[in-house]
């Protein structure tokens, strides 16, 4: 991105924030995280593989039994946006037949209702009409299991209130957010993410599909001044730069005066939202995706790839950190190191936090053996990288909005 | 319906010699201005067999149309202003032309739009507004921006490009006028006298619902007649004066069989019973028979947010062109009248087409094939055909594609 703030400025900023870190710093739990081969999305095979995955993680009926669930999918970037001609499920959206899978079995479980959230790009539709738009058919989806629905969180939604989510350690950006109530009504919690890198978060997994939570009413470039908007307008900018606060009538921003730099502010931000909003079960669709970034947008040599991986874990810091190992990654990554070159590790933040071990050592595994199964995004990376003479800031057109001298 | 091919004379090319540009060219219809510098322009003009007129004065059965210049209404830096997920404005007269076409289905519609003095002038992008209009069967009073037309009196290269680009798209329409008469797709109908106090937001509908990716047919009320309701999943009636009443019974039939009628608090509708649940915040649903009205819950609505709350009130489920990576873009879909084969008209406004885009036409074909300005002979193009559509994907697209599918 683009900034008013120089190198030197920032370094001072962001290494007193640093410093802060240590405080902040609580036991990090780990939990079983189990991995799957899966070569395509074939239900045949799809099924029984989340199926024994689940069972590998103490069986899905214990946590979604009589319950209702709430999974927040990914289909980051409008429906109109594919990678060349391939269909948005195979590169950068979490799949349809993932999310339909899911949905069955979390039925056969037991669920007493199961609600699929996401926060589309910059519309109050339902969401089954960005699916339609998306070439998907929501049906397929919604009769998967009994008492299936979808609902569009960018906005207040049916609901009278917002429901205020509180960050548990006090938080890094936020101390807390207001939400579509869908994320307070609900017993259990789902990120159904999809596995990419990520073009300010260095990669995307639970956690970062966490970051769509925040309704564009409140925290998107068209969101109130003094309260949240009516119709959501626009990205997330705000919240990546820092141009503004949200809507006045939510949780503002703990230091004004913090760096007003992506790349050390969604960090951040991503761990304050899974602190307030826990993420009771983290599944990563990696069976086809995209190396390059998170959507065909991003300036990069995007290519689509296919790694036939599924992760899951009872704790997203413990899964993604998986995930980063079977990326190629170095889990314990920092910045300054890939896939974190130029920005902070969410995964590290969260584990300051007390929200989970990104240690692959204290993370017990089942399934398919890590190292057998790693698909090597580091690798593509690294070539990627070696191609240029040094890596162009990532500039994002939908965040180009004013920005304020600091 | 008069078919000619009109040019806007540039006053800077006084010398009738410049006549000689038009050898070959389809431009048989002069708008000549009175100035006595070009009495031997007009003289020669008549000489040469080419109808000349005085701006502003039509032909017999034409009807002029000011529009404006299509194309993209924001550019930073010469690239269209688009995010990861936004889409660019577009300035089209599609509208405009086919709600003159509605009105006037005898009368031959030119539109009249000089090249704004902003816009960024190329062969692809003057290919661009010339399709904008024929696409939709009127014809662009081809207007050369004043520079550009001097730089073209003296044969400048960039400057022949561009003129190469419009006498192809000028032929290429002139070889393909019978899609002038082909029948538009629809999913649903706009029901208005389009004047008076509906003519703004009637018009601005029409303008935005298009853009919303909902294809309609315009039934003026003067001349709607039940059969105008026909194969629509939907109406939109906005107009505060009740219809006659054939028309009222004829709507309430067609809401009762299934369909959505669309309108406004004050606009005259049939009742309905009790409001029910809503996913759509600012529609109130009642339903009559089978079908739904709605009722936009302001008096006074935002036609951007009517448009695209229509949109997914009729639902992107029955999408007749779902288009990917388009960009700027813009698609009419139509059909033969003898409904052997179907006519889908992608045009794309920016100065740089998409390299992958794909699109999904609703319908069941045999065989897609396609063509251009440029490559004017049609061609055949991979397609996966399915039972109730085709995908077809497309490399590095020219500014105006025109995919013909044969059922």
């Amino acid at each position: 991105m683009t900034s008013l703030c120089t190198r030197r400025t920032w370094l001072a900023r962001a290494g007193a924030f640093a410093s802060a870190l240590p405080a902040l710093a609580l036991p990090s739990p780990a939990s079983r995280v189990s991995i799957a081969r899966c070569p395509d999305y074939d239900p045949s095979r799809l099924v029984p593989a989340l199926d024994r995955m689940f069972d590998q993680l103490g069986g899905l009926s214990r946590l979604v039994k009589n319950k209702t669930v709430a999974i927040k999918i990914n289909l980051t970037g409008a429906p109109t946006y594919r990678l060349g001609f391939l269909p948005l499920g195979d590169t950068h959206y979490t799949n349809p037949e993932v999310i339909a899978a899911t949905v069955h079995l979390m039925g056969r479980a037991g669920a007493r209702r199961i609600r699929l959230l996401e926060s589309p790009w910059s519309t109050d539709a339902p969401v089954e009409e960005y699916l339609l738009q998306a070439g998907w058919e929501p049906r397929d989806i919604l009769s998967a299991a009994p008492r299936v629905e979808f609902e569009n969180t960018n906005f207040l939604g049916q609901a009278k209130h917002y429901a205020r989510l509180t960050v548990p350690h006090g938080g890094y950006v936020f101390p807390a957010f207001d939400l579509n109530h869908s994320y307070a009504d609900c017993d259990v919690f789902v990120s159904l993410a999809k596995m990419k890198e990520h073009a300010t978060a260095g990669v995307t997994l639970s956690m970062k599909n966490c970051f769509g939570l925040t309704p564009a009413t409140i925290y998107g470039s068209g969101a109130g001044i003094d309260e949240p908007s009516v119709i959501p307008k626009g990205g997330r900018a705000l919240v990546h730069s820092g141009y503004r606060g949200p809507s006045r009538s939510a949780p503002q921003e703990i230091n004004p005066a913090s760096p007003r730099i992506d790349t050390w502010r969604v960090p951040r931000t991503v761990a304050d939202l899974v602190a307030a909003r826990p993420i009771h079960l983290a599944l990563i669709d990696g069976i086809r995706t995209m190396t390059g970034g998170e959507g065909p947008w991003v300036r990069e040599d995007l290519q689509p790839a296919s790694p036939g991986l599924l992760v899951a874990g009872l704790n997203p810091v413990n899964t993604d950190a998986v995930a980063m190992a079977l990326m190629g990654f170095n889990p314990l990554a920092t910045r300054g190191t890939p896939p974190f070159e130029v920005c902070d590790s969410t995964l590290e933040l969260a584990e300051k936090a007390g929200l989970g071990s990104r240690d692959l050592s204290q993370i017990e595994l089942a399934g398919a053996p890590l190292k057998d199964s790693v698909f090597d995004f580091a690798a593509i990376r690294a070539r990627r990288n070696a191609r240029r003479p040094a890596r162009a800031a990532y500039s994002n057109p939908a965040h180009q909005e004013p920005r304020h001298a600091l | 319906m008069p078919r000619s091919t009109p040019l806007r004379w540039p006053d800077s090319w006084t010398d009738p010699s410049t006549l000689t540009l038009l050898d070959g060219t389809p431009f048989d219809f002069l708008f000549v201005s009175d100035s006595p510098s070009l009495d031997a322009v007009r003289r020669r003009a008549q000489t040469l067999g080419l109808a000349c007129a005085h701006p502003g004065r039509a032909p017999a059965s034409t009807l002029l149309v000011q529009g404006e210049w299509p194309g993209l209404r924001i550019e930073h830096r010469g690239a269209a202003g688009s995010g990861p997920t936004g889409v660019p404005w577009v300035d089209s007269n599609a509208w405009r032309i086919r709600l003159a076409r509605a009105q006037n289905p005898f009368s031959a519609v030119w539109v009249d739009a000089a090249p704004r003095p902003d816009a960024l002038l190329t062969p692809g992008t003057y290919q661009a507004a010339f399709a904008d209009a024929a696409s939709r069967g009127g014809r662009w009073i081809v207007s050369l921006d004043p520079a550009h037309a001097s730089a073209l009196a003296l044969r400048s290269p960039s400057a022949m490009a561009c003129w190469t680009a419009l006498t192809r798209a000028a032929s290429y329409f002139a070889s393909h006028s019978a899609w002038d008469s082909f029948h538009p797709a629809a999913l649903a109908g706009v029901l208005s006298n389009f004047s008076g106090p509906n003519a703004f937001l009637s018009g601005e509908l029409l303008n935005l619902l298009d853009r919303a990716g909902l294809q309609v047919r315009i039934i003026p009320r003067d001349s709607a007649s039940p059969a105008s309701f026909d194969g629509l999943h939907a109406l939109i009636s906005l107009d505060a004066a009740p219809l006659p009443r054939h028309l009222a019974a004829s709507l309430t039939d067609f809401v009762r069989s299934g369909a959505t009628l669309v309108t406004i608090p004050n606009a005259s509708a049939p009742s309905a019973d009790a409001p029910r649940p809503s996913p759509f915040p600012r529609f109130s649903l009642r339903s009559l028979g089978r079908g739904t009205v709605a009722t936009w819950t302001n008096p006074d609505p935002d036609p951007y947010l009517l448009a695209n709350d229509t949109a997914n009130l009729v639902s992107h489920r029955y999408d007749l062109v779902r288009f990917w990576n388009a960009g700027a873009a813009g698609y009419f879909y139509s059909w033969a009248p003898d409904r052997s084969h179907a006519l889908v008209q992608l045009l794309f406004y920016s100065t740089r087409p998409p390299s992958s885009a794909s699109l999904r036409v609703a319908g069941r074909f045999r065989r897609a094939s396609a063509s251009s300005p440029d490559q004017p002979v049609s061609t055949p193009v991979s397609a996966a055909f399915s039972r109730d559509a085709v995908e077809i994907s497309l490399s590095d697209v020219p500014h105006y594609l025109a995919l013909e599918l044969a059922v």
